[in-house]
């Protein structure tokens, strides 16, 4: 018995590997790859300036340097209709660039019935609710609640005259300024 | 005496101590049995790059304004009588200049009734030319240096696009930059006209 428990200490000894690091503890860099990673998510989806560019939506050059401002409630023209906020659902769908060419939207979406009106219909009830919701939140902020700020996301072939009305008609809502965004020219 | 040299282990004893002595296979749970996580490390690892590559390419800005006036691009407030109410009228020709005075002439030299500066032979508006104009035109009075505001208005066809450009030729300096110069950039004057308006012609 005493050789049997003697060879077998010697033979545990014998066999025992030397503790060695065969492995990372790679758990707290996850942890931190994946902090990163929804912050940078969450950082692009709130951001105002988070455009999604298409044949349909193409932002026009500038040298501007300045940082885009966030403050506002993101009107989008596009080549296809004008949307309000972040909603997928047009608040007007344009028609072809020659007819908006000549006297901007269709006469039905005026105010008078006249194609000469600037004011869009359908746009400023959309601005309407958006501005009372975004009164009460300036006012819960102690901010100026006369007037509230728009980010234009405009198409750089839209044409002068439906741009004018959009401004016009967000001007007649108490949108007070306006941000148009560009892309500033050296960024590829 | 015996000596355990004497008595050899049986068979047995020897299959018991391999079986005791062999090194212990790591369970899960155990340190050494975490679950591979690499691929998944990997795949936030591109994830993180492609996000991080995306924001760094494309850079946006955002010029600032207020509602447009109507009735052919009346400044929005008037300095004085005396101001020089800048107004730049985008047409499919070129680019008109307007100032208190009256219309600039093509050349900028003097008041009259042509395009102050036309298209370039390719289509495209002569923006250094416009920059040159404004320039001038803002150096010819002393009262005209603090001016910022310029109103631009546009043909109902313009291109936003060509708004844009004629805005920048209207805002930058010799450098093609508008932004507040800095002790490092010695005379540089920063923006001509860095508060745009927009007019819309009756």
């Amino acid at each position: 018995m005493v050789r049997y428990k003697a060879a077998l200490r010697l033979a545990i000894r014998k066999n025992k590997r030397e503790t060695e690091i065969d492995f990372l503890n790679i758990t707290a860099l996850l942890d931190l790859m994946t902090i990163i990673l929804v912050f940078l998510l969450q950082s692009m989806a709130s951001s105002a300036t988070s455009i999604a560019e298409s044949q349909d939506l193409t932002l026009p050059r500038s040298v501007m340097s300045d940082e885009p401002a966030q403050e506002g409630v993101r009107v989008t023209i596009s080549k296809s209709a004008i949307l309000v906020g972040d909603g997928s659902d047009p608040v007007v769908e344009l028609p072809s660039r020659e007819s908006l060419m000549q006297s901007g939207l269709d006469a039905r979406h005026k105010r008078s019935g006249q194609p000469g009106d600037l004011y869009i219909v359908p746009l400023a009830n959309a601005l309407q609710s958006v501005r009372e919701f975004d009164k009460r939140l300036r006012a819960s902020r102690n901010l100026d609640t006369s007037t509230s700020e728009a980010i234009i996301v405009a198409d750089a072939e839209t044409p002068y005259r439906l741009l004018i009305e959009v401004l016009y008609t967000l001007g007649q809502c108490e949108f007070g300024k306006y941000h148009l965004l560009v892309r500033k020219s050296d960024s590829g | 005496m015996d000596t355990p040299q004497d008595h050899p282990l049986s068979p047995a004893q020897r299959s018991k101590i391999r079986r005791l002595s062999r090194p212990r296979e790591a369970a899960p749970g155990d340190e050494a049995g975490e679950l591979n996580i690499i691929p998944y490390l990997d795949i936030i690892m591109n994830i993180v790059v492609f996000v991080m590559t995306s924001l760094a390419v494309i850079f946006y800005s955002t010029i600032d304004s207020e509602p447009p006036s109507l009735g052919g691009g009346k400044p929005h407030e008037r300095a004085s009588s005396k101001a020089l109410n800048l107004v730049a009228l985008v047409v499919s020709d070129g680019v008109t200049l307007k100032t208190a005075g009256g219309q600039i002439d093509s050349g900028c030299a003097s008041l009259g009734s042509g395009i102050t500066v036309p298209r370039l032979s390719d289509g495209h508006h002569n923006l250094a030319e416009i920059t040159r104009c404004a320039r001038f035109l803002k150096s010819q009075n002393e009262r005209f240096a603090e001016e910022t505001q310029v109103t631009v208005t546009g043909n109902p066809g313009t291109p936003y696009r060509e708004i844009i450009e004629v805005i920048d030729a209207l805002r930058r300096d010799d450098l093609g930059r508008c932004d507040p110069p800095t002790k490092e950039d010695g005379d540089r004057t920063g923006c001509l006209f860095p508060d745009i308006h927009f007019g819309q012609a009756r």
